[in-house]
């Protein structure tokens, strides 16, 4: 590697340094574009973590087709933790509860330690049990740690994402938020696996991709509605902020990025061909992109910082995710 | 696939294998030999047997989806036809309330789905069905426990009893039957 110019390396570091000088522009709207490209990125490793676990005890095609990849992917557990760092230095500017008088358990809970605790030592578990789980044999370890994860993920999820407008209550928050890290790990390994050749399988990756969609389709909608239901002022007013302006517009960007790739997989010449997976797929990505950035911008009131943030992030984390996946696995081939 | 109808005196020709591997060989040599109206009959689905006979039938997929459409629009017609027929002011929603007709919508989406698979299934299988002339053969019987049958139609353009027979017995099966038919010309 030495004496070439490694360009997404430099791109990388040059959009997230740019991305997170925005902080001096207005600090709660940069956070919060840096935020929704930190839990984007995140969820591509803790989505494939879960996959991984799950293929230990579920043997099959997708197993065959997916599993070297979701492990390469165990290397971007380390960035998808450094990206969470700007944030953890600024939950106090940029997530409302710590101004407001909070009392008895709630102001435990929902204090800056202790959000800061949670989230290093659930990356700290999450690299605990990707390290461990290539070198365990058989399935306590992977029967084990998707239980914790799916628990641990969900808590976490509602930290960073629920606790942004700190009156709003879902139950159905953590898991729909679980979806949105699924659906970006498997689309993201869809087209990690397609663009480095053919599959043998390739129906059973849409299959899987249909399955994601799926789930999202029914926890995303159920949430909405049981508060359209329910019709009470706080969840009412979540839905409201997101509804209004621009926002309106996001929501059926999401729903076509969702929803579209969805139908389309069931017309079997684009569920098994490789080039209609990959595009597909990225549909996906693109629209869970825009969904966290629905989730999270509203709260700040700056918006074109957050989304000038947010871009400089996405390409930033993106570039050195890249530059992750390039480097690590060869450092450790040559190693070897 | 259209069956040879009474008027045709032999159904078709019948050979018996002992291994889903030699039933799939048989398959393939025989399209590959140019034979056209070809079915097998297995104890357990195999995989591949179906691309080797060449069976591209998609009538059943569509059938499932037009019956999806049907019964989502019925169960949205529904719910907006009795909520117009019986007004009630529940919170003040709006009569019409898309979020809350999901569900019923969405019930009836699979119901009609399913059930349009299921009897389009049946028709074209020509199902339910009281006798059929595989039937005759004695040990057909175990299609249905560990034998497969490749099955040579008597409408194909290059059946010839003759040498059609002898073609059959050049895969190496355990036997061969002819199949006559069943019922008399109308």
């Amino acid at each position: 590697m030495s004496g070439r110019v490694n360009r997404p390396l430099i791109v990388g570091v040059v959009a997230c340094t740019l991305a997170l000088a925005l902080v001096l522009v207005d600090t709660r709207a940069a956070l919060g574009g840096w935020l929704v490209a930190a839990v984007w990125i995140g969820s591509i490793p803790i989505g494939a973590l879960g996959l991984l676990m799950m293929m230990r005890m579920i043997p099959g095609p997708w197993r065959d087709e997916l599993g070297p990849p979701t492990q390469r992917l165990m290397f971007l557990m380390p960035v998808a933790a450094l990206a969470m760092v700007p944030v953890l230095v600024g939950v106090g500017r940029l997530y409302p509860w710590v101004d407001l008088p909070l009392h008895g358990y709630r102001a435990v809970y929902l204090s800056v330690w202790a959000f800061e605790l949670r989230t290093v030592v659930f990356f700290a578990a999450a690299i605990g049990v990707a390290v461990l789980l290539p070198r365990s044999s058989g399935e306590a370890l992977a029967a084990g740690g998707i239980v914790a994860l799916t628990l641990y993920d969900t808590t976490v999820v509602i930290d960073w994402l629920m606790t942004l407008d700190p009156g709003f209550h879902s139950s159905g928050f953590g898991l729909y938020g679980m979806s949105i890290q699924y659906a970006i790990a498997v689309s993201a390994l869809i087209v990690i696996r397609l663009t480095a050749g053919p599959a043998e399988h390739t129906n059973v990756l849409g299959a899987l991709l249909i399955m994601v969609l799926l789930t999202w389709t029914y926890l995303a909608f159920m949430q909405y509605l049981i508060i359209w239901s329910g019709n009470l002022p706080q969840g009412v007013a979540w839905f409201g902020k997101r509804g209004s302006g621009a926002w309106a517009v996001l929501e059926y960007v999401i729903t076509i990025c969702a929803l579209g790739p969805l139908f389309l997989l069931f017309f079997p010449p684009l569920r098994t061909g490789r080039l209609s997976l990959i595009a597909l797929s990225l549909v996906v990505m693109f629209g869970k992109v825009i969904e966290l950035a629905w989730l999270v911008l509203p709260t700040t009131a700056n918006a074109s910082t957050g989304v000038a943030s947010m871009v400089l992030a996405m390409i930033g984390l993106v570039a050195l995710m890249l530059v992750a996946l390039q480097r690590l696995p060869m450092r450790r081939a040559a190693a070897s | 696939m259209r069956e040879p109808t009474a008027a045709q005196r032999v159904f078709g020709l019948m050979a018996e294998f002992n291994r889903p591997e030699r039933l799939i060989e048989a398959v393939r040599r025989t399209r590959q030999a140019g034979f056209e109206r070809v079915d097998a009959h297995s104890p357990f689905p195999i995989e591949g047997l179906a691309e080797e006979l060449g069976f591209h039938d998609q009538r059943v997929p569509w059938f499932t989806l037009l019956g999806g459409i049907v019964g989502a629009g019925l169960g949205y017609w529904m719910q907006v036809y009795t909520n117009h027929a019986f007004p009630i002011d529940i919170g003040n929603r709006p009569l019409v309330a898309p979020p809350a007709f999901m569900l019923i919508t969405f019930e009836l989406l699979v119901l009609g789905a399913v059930l349009f698979s299921i009897v389009s299934m049946l028709g074209f299988n020509h199902l339910p069905r009281l006798n059929h002339p595989l039937f005759d053969v004695d040990s057909f019987r175990l299609a249905s426990t560990d034998k497969f049958f490749l099955v040579v139609l008597s409408n194909d353009p290059r059946f010839d009893l003759r040498q059609t027979r002898a073609f059959l017995h050049s895969l190496d099966p355990v036997r061969v039957d002819q199949i006559g038919q069943t019922e008399e010309p109308e």
